[in-house]
């Protein structure tokens, strides 16, 4: 029995190495691509550099003025990441609790959202009307109202996972729907909150069209749009767009990786006492 | 606790969103009183402005002249044509924006009647060469002001594989087939092509436009009348089959379709590639980047076909003043800055990849080689530059190219293709000639 | 209790609102595009009703391609991404060591954009410069390279394997979510009754999982219906027109200036979408309700 367990340890161990290591492979060219010369990086290969050129770094920082743009990228994906969590949960606890006709058709309509199309022309128009045009809280809002669909729909999901007899006993205790929401569910839901922070602070991160169309000042862009400027119609400087790529992406991880501590906690934050 | 904790981070990040915001809303107004005050928004594609950032440090000279600051926005190529059709239409244009321009669709991407400053009378329009001139004008009104000079597309030849063999460079397609031929026998890749780009594969097809030219003088004007049928053009079905037949002789390698055109260099300077079909400054680029091959490279125009002349393309992409900006006087004035001689060199230096600008007074950096060769050879209009309806499907021919080389296609299938595509672009167009 | 006092309709007006009025009203307003002859060539637009739908479903067939790329992009993704994204869940969860650093591998791939997807693995499924096909050549797999993107026969596959590289860790952290919800005293029971892995994973973690596993299904379905970065980058629909799906269509349309064409089938696209997501939902959604 006990070597039985060790060999399925040792299997699964193993096979959680290759699998991460096909996917790593990619992002470690992208990685030491990010050290090579010009010309070295034409070809994205696993060649590793013949000098360590850091200098890519401090380049891509300079003519990307990625300060500034990592600045707008971390207030338009935390705002937007917390404007979307707490409208997303509140919404689909009251939908998933209470399934009435009209919550369900409110369900579905929020919903179907996920596949609605994107005219940036009539958006346009929109956001010139209401004035948000050009604004950062604008860009945030359309974040957060494009990414609700998604985020309904996951969160609609887990709140079953909350036993009702939890709202009865919180309501016989004499709670407000408020109390009741932030007081005893909201704790509850903090891996499904987790989760939903780290997948739209990622998506919010690496989105660049809706800067594009509706930011005109470049001071206001995200850290996305910087690399373009790395890029030609006759020659790519791939090994600034690694390092530029390498920086973009370092933020979202760190956000992974804290986001799994409250995503992972074991199930010792239990639901139902016995 | 957690909670209050989050609501405290909330608090925190929409009051500095609040600020920023103000900050942001606050600036806007205060631009266009004062002169020092200005700043003009530049927006372009990537591949609109050079790589070694000679415009945005023009820029800077001129900020330091005159306290005129510019905002440079660059999008990605593949969204730019519709944001700023979508930002003119609105009204959220920039004060300065780059596009591509050719004499056929400037109308369609800026709507220069109404949206772009008109600069027939500027000074420095008779300065530049007056090629270049249909491909930023509209109803006989210049709307942009552009730098680029012409471009070429010929092959590039490794001399000493070339000089081993015993090989000329060819002059006919027989001649072409002969050298891929022997070239092929010692294992090298005769001819490099890199499809992955999209664009490449069709150059053969259009840039030899002289070529028709010669068999039929009026061939561009009956193509733009409708009074003749693309397809019925017979130089071009043949250069599809002869571009067919060298990929079937295996003349393009076999990596074809995945190549990228960036990666003809290392190709050629590691020998694996004798021949490249690139444009100017590609001999220079090359150079830079593994100078083993200074001195080893040869030129030759595109013999698809017999073609013997060479394919001028004097379109390029041209910048444009917002005539609905309130700036709009300070942006042709920095365009007349632009257009001042020793500004005008100091871009054609800083600028590795361009060997001319098109402004007759500044002197090209290509070598006197190139100048000697080509004063040996005729010149005419590429295909895509003097008809209509084919820029605008450069890719999609690309990709029945590409359906061609696999199989999937015969070359009458692509002309076909072709000539539908013009058909249905006219008609959206509503092409008066078209309504037969 | 009164349901209606308990959860008070208020709490999701705030979604509401701001999804109406910058996701709904513009979205609509660009669907009403689909019945006119909008295009880049003029500023007038005409009304035309449903002469954009009759070319694309009669007058040119092509567009029935896409529509079956489309489908056999979206059923094979789909399946690769839930299958794997839970396996992947099952395998990282419970006492790997370094699980933490396992998963954040799994989900980087999900941190980059697809710009630079498409360029780091044009560059490693290169026929010739290529590590793939290097690393097959060198430990004597030398039979298993082929021009993975290039080729006719293997492009599409090629795009669904990257695509799925990128795209598991996504489904992945859904799951853990979703195993993070089942009480561990089951799992406790089970071990007291002598159940084995396997037993424990099928008759306890599946069922359990059944909620999380249709919102993955739907969402990797919604995703694979409106594809478009990651063929766009990879093979922009090549070689020739074998990679093309609905959206690089659009894109196409919109290219030619053919707005209304372009907007018609991007709605179609969106019905379509849809409906298949609703029945997916209502017909699972049934078994659970009580």
């Amino acid at each position: 029995m006990k070597t039985k367990k060790i060999l399925m340890r040792v299997f699964q161990n193993a096979i959680a190495w290759i699998v991460s290591l096909i996917v790593l492979i990619p992002l470690v060219v992208i990685f030491i691509s990010s050290f090579k010369t010009a010309a070295e990086s034409y070809t994205l290969n696993l060649e590793l550099p013949k000098k360590l050129i850091l200098e890519n770094y401090s380049v891509v920082i300079e003519k990307g003025k990625l300060l500034g743009s990592f600045i707008n990228s971390f207030i338009y994906a935390s705002t937007s990441t917390l404007l979307i969590v707490f409208l997303a949960t509140m919404a689909a606890f009251v939908l998933a609790r209470n399934k009435s006709k009209m919550n369900r058709f409110i369900y579905y309509f929020l919903v179907l959202g996920i596949a609605m199309p994107v005219n940036y022309i009539s958006l346009m128009k929109v956001m010139q009307f209401t004035h948000l045009i050009n604004t950062r809280i604008g860009i945030v809002l359309i974040y957060a109202a494009f990414a609700l669909p998604i985020s309904i729909f996951i969160a609609y999901g887990f709140i079953d996972t909350i036993p009702r007899e939890l709202d009865e006993a919180a309501i016989i205790d004499g709670c407000t729907p408020e109390s009741l929401y932030f007081k005893v569910i909201f704790p509850l839901l903090k891996p499904i909150i987790a989760t939903l922070f780290v997948l739209n602070f990622m998506s919010t991160w690496n989105d660049f069209t809706m800067s594009i169309y509706f930011l005109n000042e470049s001071s206001k862009w995200p850290m996305t749009l910087a690399v373009y400027n790395f890029f030609g119609q006759f020659s790519t400087q791939w090994n600034l767009v690694c390092a530029d790529i390498v920086l973009t992406c370092i933020p979202v991880l760190i956000v992974f990786i804290l986001g799994q501590k409250y995503i992972v906690t074991g199930m010792t934050s239990g639901s139902v006492k016995e | 606790m957690k909670m209050k904790t989050i609501l405290a981070t909330c608090m925190t990040i929409f009051l500095t969103t609040s600020c920023f915001t103000g900050c942001g809303s606050t600036s806007k107004s205060t631009s266009g009183t004062t002169k020092k005050n200005i700043t003009l928004t530049f927006g372009s594609h990537q591949s609109g402005l050079p790589t070694s950032g000679i415009v945005q440090s023009i820029a800077k000279d001129y900020e330091k002249e005159t306290g005129v600051k510019i905002d440079f926005q660059i999008s990605p190529d593949a969204q730019w044509r519709d944001l700023l059709k979508t930002k003119i239409s609105s009204g959220e244009a920039p004060d300065i924006f780059c596009a591509d321009a050719d004499p056929f669709s400037l109308y369609d991407r800026v709507r220069p009647d109404t949206n772009v400053v008109d600069l027939t009378n500027e000074a420095f329009v008779k300065r530049m060469d007056p090629s270049v001139l249909p491909s930023i004008s509209y109803n006989k009104k210049v709307y942009g002001i552009t730098f680029s000079g012409y471009k070429v597309y010929w092959y590039y030849y490794n001399k000493k594989i070339f000089k081993d063999l015993g090989l000329k460079a060819p002059t006919t397609y027989q001649e072409f087939k002969d050298v891929a031929a022997k070239i092929k026998a010692t294992g090298v890749t005769p001819v490099y092509e890199g499809m992955q780009n999209g664009w490449h594969q069709v150059l053969p097809l259009f840039e030899t436009g002289g070529n028709y030219i010669q068999s039929d003088a009026k061939v561009y004007d009956k193509l733009n009348n409708n009074t003749e049928n693309i397809k019925d053009v017979k130089g071009l079905k043949t250069v599809l089959t002869q571009l067919k037949e060298f990929q079937t002789l295996g003349y393009f390698g076999t990596d074809y379709m995945s190549n990228t055109v960036e990666g003809a260099e290392k190709a050629f300077a590691d020998g694996k590639a004798a021949m490249v079909l690139d444009g100017f400054g590609w001999e220079q680029n090359l150079a830079k980047d593994f100078p083993t091959t200074k001195g080893n490279v040869g030129v030759f125009v595109e013999p698809w076909g017999d073609n013997k002349v060479l394919g001028i393309n004097p379109a390029s992409n041209a910048y444009f003043a917002n005539a609905k900006s309130k700036n709009k006087d300070e942006a042709v004035k920095f365009f007349r800055y632009l257009a001042k001689k020793e500004v005008l060199q100091k871009r054609l230096d800083g600028d590795p990849n361009s060997l001319q600008v098109c402004w007759p007074e500044i002197k090209p950096k290509y070598p006197q080689s190139y100048t000697d060769y080509i004063a040996t050879l005729k010149k005419a209009t590429v295909v895509q530059v003097g008809v209509k309806y084919i820029d605008p499907q450069w890719m999609d021919v690309g990709k029945d190219i590409s359906a061609m080389y696999s199989g999937a296609m015969s070359p009458e299938q692509v002309m076909d293709s072709i000539s539908k595509r013009r058909d249905d672009q006219a008609k959206l167009q509503k092409d008066p000639s078209w309504n037969k | 209790m009164d349901r209606n006092k308990t959860y008070p309709w208020y709490f999701a007006s705030g979604a509401l609102v701001l999804f109406f009025i910058l996701c709904f009203i513009p979205s609509v307003i660009g669907i009403f595009y689909s019945f006119t002859d909008w295009n880049s060539f003029t500023d007038k637009v005409n009304f035309i009703g449903l002469d954009n739908f009759k070319e694309i479903f009669v007058k040119d067939k092509t567009y029935l391609t896409f529509i079956g790329n489309t489908v056999y992009f979206t059923i094979f993704t789909t399946a690769i991404k839930t299958i794997l994204g839970l396996v992947f869940a099952l395998l990282f969860t419970r006492g790997i060591k370094l699980a933490n650093f396992h998963r954040m591998v799994i989900f980087s791939p999900q941190v980059l954009s697809y710009l630079i997807v498409g360029l780091v693995f044009k560059g490693i499924l290169h026929p010739t410069t290529g590590f793939l096909n290097i690393f097959f050549n060198n430990v004597g797999l030398g039979f298993l390279a082929h021009d993975w993107l290039g080729n006719i026969h293997y492009a599409f596959n090629s795009v669904m394997f990257v695509d799925s590289w990128k795209g598991v860790g996504y489904g992945m952290v859904i799951f853990i979510a979703g195993i993070q919800g089942i009480s561990e005293s089951y799992y406790e029971a089970a071990d007291m009754d002598g159940a084995s892995f396997m037993q424990k994973t099928f008759k306890i973690t599946l069922p359990l999982l059944m909620p999380t596993l249709i919102m993955t299904t739907v969402l990797n379905v919604t995703y694979g219906l409106r594809v478009f970065d990651i063929i766009y980058v990879l093979t922009n629909g090549g070689p020739g027109y074998a990679t093309d799906v609905m959206n690089t269509a659009v894109f196409k349309e919109f290219s030619r200036g053919n707005y209304a064409v372009g907007t018609a089938l991007s709605t179609l696209l969106a019905v379509f979408t849809m409906a298949i997501s609703y029945f997916i939902l209502k017909g699972l959604n049934k078994k659970e309700e009580y």
